[in-house]
């Protein structure tokens, strides 16, 4: 009961300043476009880009061939910015025909294995530039647009969450907390009031954030019901996670910045940019501590169709982080407050 | 048959080694008003949280109505109001709501909530600003909106840590008046100030602190003929009297 | 400019002292560089490695993550309840404005410095000359950015709204600088959205005066972040709220 005390009380005070609610509310619009926009960069793709704008005929039907299959992009390289363009995504890799016929010159800022792959279907064109080849069997596996835009869903709400716990901390700094502790309920009541409202606030900008994708009609392969099952444990994810940052800290200012450094490391290891199984093998082993790859996971496996709750695998373990960041808020409220 | 109301024993708090409150004991009767005065470093706010279950003591013993406050923490907390000297209000809720969120932590629901607020918010005269934000409110205002706060669930023991400081004599003088008409319903206030002359009017009993421990504990009759003898009339007198004139560079 | 000098003194003194600006700006883009570098390190080939490329990519995302700071920096006094004092001495809203902008721009600055100079240190980076260039880029942008975030919070209304989320389109930004993985795109839309992160160019600028020796992107992009710089300086000097210092 006094729980929902606190609960209504926080709703009151972030209704006061309409605007800053309502853009907490929609900010998921732009992490869905971001997540749709982070999955079409990243898709298995090949710019290539040509040296010599002067082609011979064996050259200039290679290069049809190339810009007939899927996932490779043609355009001119310019020699004087190369490197640059190599280096910073433009091309994969920059080709020169200015050579002998039937030779070319391949440069690429990538490793080996993709350098030889091009090189092979360049020569595969070149001795046959009639049959278009599909080159998924060429790339590794990436993240899907529903991995990707669940993972930046999560980092997402991570930092808004941190900011809505640092009400705590505007709290404490007020004396309002203070008046609190004079009162007979105990610091869980607290705790547990901003939580709720917390999570309500975050599992709000997570359905406004899966309206989003069924408007932009992106296909994720998984059922809505699913979804919104699984929006709850991220949604209390991303919750325990800011109370525990707003606990562990005197100043918004330092909630705010640890929580963007840890939510973005936490992504990373979890997989959000580099896949889990493209990483190096002690990292595979570091990311079990981030809950981001549990929901990567957690998504892959509803994409095959199971149910959310059709295992307890990825339950237990959200349901584990989400007991330790709030033990962690809870011990943390308790020193301060006896301070 | 004690008449204490609370009754504090040999309290001992160390902060670092350091004696704060050093074996303070004292008693309040029902219908007191306690001046707690001391200079600067003296324990008072130390001993007012400690009182207030804020801090954990040490040493010793702080019994409400003969029970161990340690041990009926919630019952004694219910019967408690206080009115800190830092302002304790949410700038983003108006007056009536402020008074509403902290009446409610102390289980009071419904109708009775709703009387609860509108009496301590006429109480202190601002009921018909109870719809504004506190970021509208004069300084005095806000101490009288803090104070709404801490009254408004009808404590039976009230600490009051210098609620005038800082604000126009009309303020005060409303303040004082309110303090003697909150006595008067039957609440017992521990008050604190560094306004000899709001203690010497309010308080019928003073309890002077200084340097972690109890230096005077009288009535205020007694207090006044005991020290009438030496030439010291006013409180201000008794106070420098017994503390000195130097100047306290405690460490906080 | 009596004040200048003594205002400036203070505000480097409160930054070099605050222990999480130096973790913010030193230890945690080196965090990043190695974790990403470390997780890429297989894609990469011979002409740079993955800790080179997140080095180069990483230290000004960063500085432009910095905005944050400077707003919380310029709101010190406030905080600390001295402001007053501040605003009732014989001090100039110029003195004031500057001594912010030029603390916190150097003490980033450094901060770069440092964490450059330890990548090129960890990881044998080459810069073929271009170290010193590619300071005085970031210093440039780190004076754009002390700019936006004195402005932010010196002479913005509703700062602590935009507060809130001002991570997110600088971390919309870093993504489309290429921050997180390297990105590029022929076609027209997207290259043209990619083209609006400030770090696409800082970056371009950096790669190309080092693998293409052609510092021209460099030295263009250093004249605009210190032109914008100036803008958002102007600005706040025209705008301060003593308000917002209050």
């Amino acid at each position: 009961m006094s729980t929902c005390i606190v609960f209504t009380n926080n709703f009151k005070r972030g209704l006061s300043n309409k605007v800053t609610f309502l853009i907490t509310a929609f900010i998921p619009i732009v992490v869905i476009i971001l997540g749709i926009c982070a999955n079409y960069f990243s898709q298995p793709s090949f710019n290539i880009g040509l040296l010599n704008s002067e082609q011979s005929d064996v050259s200039q039907k290679v290069v049809q061939s190339l810009k007939d299959t899927k996932g490779i992009q043609v355009g001119f390289a310019s020699s004087s910015t190369l490197q640059t363009d190599l280096i910073t995504g433009k091309f994969t890799a920059v080709v020169d025909f200015s050579g002998e016929e039937g030779h070319f010159t391949l440069l690429s800022s990538k490793n080996e294995s993709v350098t030889k792959e091009l090189e092979q279907l360049i020569n595969r064109y070149m001795a046959d530039p009639v049959s278009i080849i599909d080159i998924n069997s060429l790339q590794e596996t990436s993240l899907g647009i529903p991995q990707r835009t669940m993972a930046f869903i999560v980092m997402v709400l991570m930092l808004t969450s941190t900011v809505t716990a640092s009400i705590m901390i505007k709290d404490k700094n007020t004396g309002t907390f203070t008046r609190f502790l004079y009162s007979p309920q105990k610091v869980a009541t607290y705790i547990v009031g901003n939580i709720l409202y917390n999570f309500t606030i975050s599992y709000i900008q997570f359905v406004i954030a899966i309206l989003m994708i069924s408007l932009f009609r992106v296909d994720i392969g998984i059922h809505y019901y699913n979804l919104l099952l699984m929006g709850i444990w991220v949604s209390a994810l991303a919750t325990a996670f800011g109370t525990c940052i707003a606990s562990l800290f005197k100043k918004e200012m330092y909630a705010n910045l640890f929580s963007s450094c840890i939510a973005l490391v936490l992504s990373l290891i979890g997989g959000t940019f580099v896949a889990v199984d493209r990483m190096p093998t002690l990292l595979t082993y570091i990311s079990v501590i981030s809950p981001t790859r549990w929901v990567i996971e957690a998504t892959t496996y509803m994409e095959k169709g199971h149910l959310w709750f059709s295992t307890p695998k990825y339950i237990s373990i959200l349901t584990l982080f989400i007991l330790i960041f709030a033990i962690i808020a809870i011990i943390s409220n308790k020193k301060g407050a006896r301070k | 048959m004690s008449n204490a109301v609370l009754e504090v024993k040999n309290l001992h708090k160390q902060y670092e080694g350091k004696a704060v409150v050093d074996g303070i004991s004292f008693e309040i009767n029902a219908g007191d008003i306690i001046g707690f005065i001391g200079p600067n470093g003296a324990g008072k706010s130390t001993s007012i949280n400690l009182i207030s279950t804020i801090v954990e003591f040490d040493q010793g013993n702080v019994m409400y109505l003969g029970r161990e406050i340690r041990r009926h923490e919630k019952d004694y907390k219910k019967a408690l109001g206080i009115v800190p000297q830092d302002l304790a209000i949410y700038e983003d809720l108006n007056a009536y709501d402020n008074v509403k969120f902290f009446c409610s932590l102390y289980n009071i629901k419904g109708n009775q909530l709703k009387e609860k607020v509108k009496e301590a918010l006429e109480f202190v005269g601002l009921w018909d600003r109870r719809k504004e934000l506190p970021a509208k409110f004069s300084g005095g205002m806000k101490r009288r909106l803090n104070i709404a706060c801490a009254i408004a669930h009808s404590p039976k023991l009230l600490i009051m840590d210098e609620p005038t400081v800082g604000i126009d004599p009309q303020s005060r003088n409303n303040i004082m008046e309110a303090v003697l008409r909150l006595n008067k319903e039957g609440t017992t206030i521990i008050y604190t100030s560094h306004y000899m002359e709001e203690v010497e009017t309010l308080c019928n009993r003073i309890v002077l602190m200084d340097k972690g421990v109890i230096v005077e504990d009288l009535d205020k009759q007694v207090y006044k003929s005991k020290y009438a003898a030496q030439g010291l009339h006013s409180l201000e007198e008794i106070f420098l009297h017994l503390t000195g004139t130097d100047l306290r560079d405690m460490e906080v | 400019m009596d004040h200048f000098l003594p205002l400036l003194s203070l505000g480097l003194k409160r930054r070099s002292k605050d222990f999480f600006v130096l973790f913010y700006s030193i230890v945690f883009p080196m965090i990043v560089i190695l974790l990403l570098g470390y997780l890429s390190s297989k894609s990469y080939g011979n002409v740079l490695s993955s800790y080179h490329y997140y080095a180069i990519v990483t230290v000004p995302f960063c500085s432009l993550m910095a905005v944050s700071t400077v707003s919380y920096a310029t709101q010190d006094e406030k905080m600390a309840n001295t402001s007053l004092r501040f605003l009732t001495a014989p001090i100039t809203k110029v003195e004031l404005i500057l001594s912010k902008l030029f603390s916190c721009a150097i003490v980033l600055s450094l901060c770069n410095v440092v964490t450059l100079g330890a990548a090129k240190l960890l990881f044998q980076m080459d810069f073929k000359g271009n170290f010193f260039n590619i300071i005085i880029l970031l210093t440039a942008e780190t004076f754009m950015v002390s700019g936006i975030g004195v402005y932010l919070g010196l002479a913005f209304k509703n700062l602590n709204a935009v507060r809130n989320f001002l991570n997110l389109p600088l971390c919309i930004f870093g993504f489309l600088g290429g921050a997180f993985f390297p990105i590029g795109s022929l076609n027209p839309i997207f290259a043209g959205i990619i083209n609006t992160s400030p770090l696409t160019w800082v970056n371009r600028g950096i790669v190309s005066s080092i693998y293409d020796n052609n510092a021209q992107i460099l030295w263009t992009v250093t004249i605009i972040f210190v032109l914008i710089g100036v803008i958002f300086t102007g600005l706040t000097i025209l705008f301060f709220k003593k308000e917002a210092f209050k």
